[in-house]
């Protein structure tokens, strides 16, 4: 089997897709198609997007369009199983830690804030209908569907490749949140585990093969900032509002969607002590590192391999 | 479906700790001293939604020429839930050579 790849940037984020067998122009093509929905669907760092329109203007329920009513239901369902860990109503308290612009913008600036710790909402606050697709967002709430949207688009993206290519296999990978769909590799999909998306897959590492599902990454040492002598970064704690204080840097899982992966890393470095027993609660295969570089293999996880 | 966790004991002295902290070392302008109660309480409040669902790839594992890797082995069978998320249907093996993509964060 041959593997054929196209990479560029989009949302803010490195986007790479690998093919099997298939037509990688009808799968770059079809994950363009999707990730250009999804910006205007959900992205908040764009005025015109649906939902920075709907932030911007709450208090009132609307009918909203499919695909930001998946992304809702889909933030709603994490806040769930995660017991509130991933909440979507983080979008004010994202602002207020400076995290409101491209963050290439967002790093630039070094002048010292001044934080206002502000209650979450907590996602309670949402009224949503899945079924009528209207959602409710009091004033003040602010949603940022964060890395969940993107894990989405991961998922999204892969399906929507592998009808674009009629049959064959894919790998979409949307900063390092990684879906797959169709046939795999002789092998599996190799991927390097980094705390960084942007690594090289040459890298030295550790190297797992995947022959379904998808796996994510969520880190503290990626998107950091200083601002003053206050250094930050881009997971909050729906507890205080502001970025969490873990004893986990960075947690990988895999799981059967990019969703679920996601989801599950997140709220693990959240959780902090508690994440070992939570994900083994779902028999999830994990790798968390601790914030002096420990490694921790959880569940099926396996032993460590360097790549070559 | 799930109700919403109930913060234990533990769980909001951590939060009050992590507040104390940030005013302590941070440049606060303005603190809400209920924050961390009101968001203690918005989750500690049980609540209810909707649930998507999740999906599974298709299963294959073998050795090839630029690479070694063990077989997957089958795990249960992944079902959609609203109340946890899923494993995939096999396991991820280990390997050798250079991978295709990196995981990590962005």
């Amino acid at each position: 089997m041959t593997v054929e790849r196209e990479t560029w940037r989009a949302l803010g984020t490195g986007v790479h897709v690998l093919v099997t067998d298939g037509d990688i122009a009808a799968a770059t093509a079809a994950v363009r198609a999707v990730l250009s929905e999804v910006d205007l669907a959900y992205s908040r760092f764009r005025p015109d997007s649906e939902l920075s329109l709907i932030n911007a203007d709450g208090g009132r329920t609307r009918r909203i369009s499919p695909l930001l009513a998946d992304a809702i239901a889909t933030s709603l369902r994490a806040a769930v199983v995660t017991d509130g860990r991933v909440d979507p109503t983080v979008g004010r308290a994202m602002r207020a830690v400076g995290y409101d612009d491209d963050f290439d913008r967002i790093r630039s600036r070094t002048d010292p804030i001044s934080i206002r710790l502000e209650p979450i909402p907590g996602w309670q606050a949402i009224q949503f209908d899945s079924r009528a697709r209207t959602l409710g967002v009091p004033k003040g709430v602010e949603i940022d569907l964060g890395s969940i949207g993107k894990a989405l688009a991961s998922d999204l993206a892969a399906a929507a490749a592998l009808e674009a290519m009629g049959g064959g296999g894919v790998l979409v990978s949307l900063g390092g949140d990684i879906a797959m769909a169709g046939d795999i590799p002789e092998g599996g999909w190799r991927i390097l585990v980094a705390e960084d998306s942007d690594t090289p897959p040459d890298s030295d590492g550790e190297v797992i093969a995947l022959h379904d599902g998808a796996i994510a990454t969520s880190s503290t040492t990626v998107r950091t900032w200083r601002r003053g002598e206050i250094a930050l970064h881009h997971l909050i704690d729906p507890l205080t509002g502001v970025p969490v204080d873990s004893p986990w840097r960075t947690a990988s899982v895999v799981a059967a969607t990019c969703v679920d992966a996601n989801t599950a890393a997140t709220a693990a470095i959240v959780r902090g002590a508690s994440a070992p027993e939570w994900l083994a609660g779902f028999g999830l295969a994990a790798r968390l590192v601790g914030t002096a570089g420990d490694v921790h293999r959880l569940g099926s996880w396996p032993a460590a391999s360097e790549a070559a | 479906m799930k109700s919403a966790h109930r913060l234990t004991a533990a769980e909001r002295d951590r939060a009050i700790v992590r507040l104390r902290e940030l005013t302590i070392g941070a440049a606060v302008a303005s603190v809400v001293a209920t924050a961390g109660l009101a968001s203690v309480a918005a989750a500690s409040n049980a609540g209810s939604t909707d649930s998507s669902g999740a999906t599974t790839a298709a299963v294959t594992g073998s050795t090839s020429g630029s690479s070694t890797t063990t077989t997957p082995a089958a795990t249960a069978t992944p079902s959609t839930t609203s109340s946890g998320v899923t494993s995939p249907t096999t396991t991820p093996t280990t390997t050798s050579g250079n991978a295709h993509v990196s995981t990590g964060s962005s």
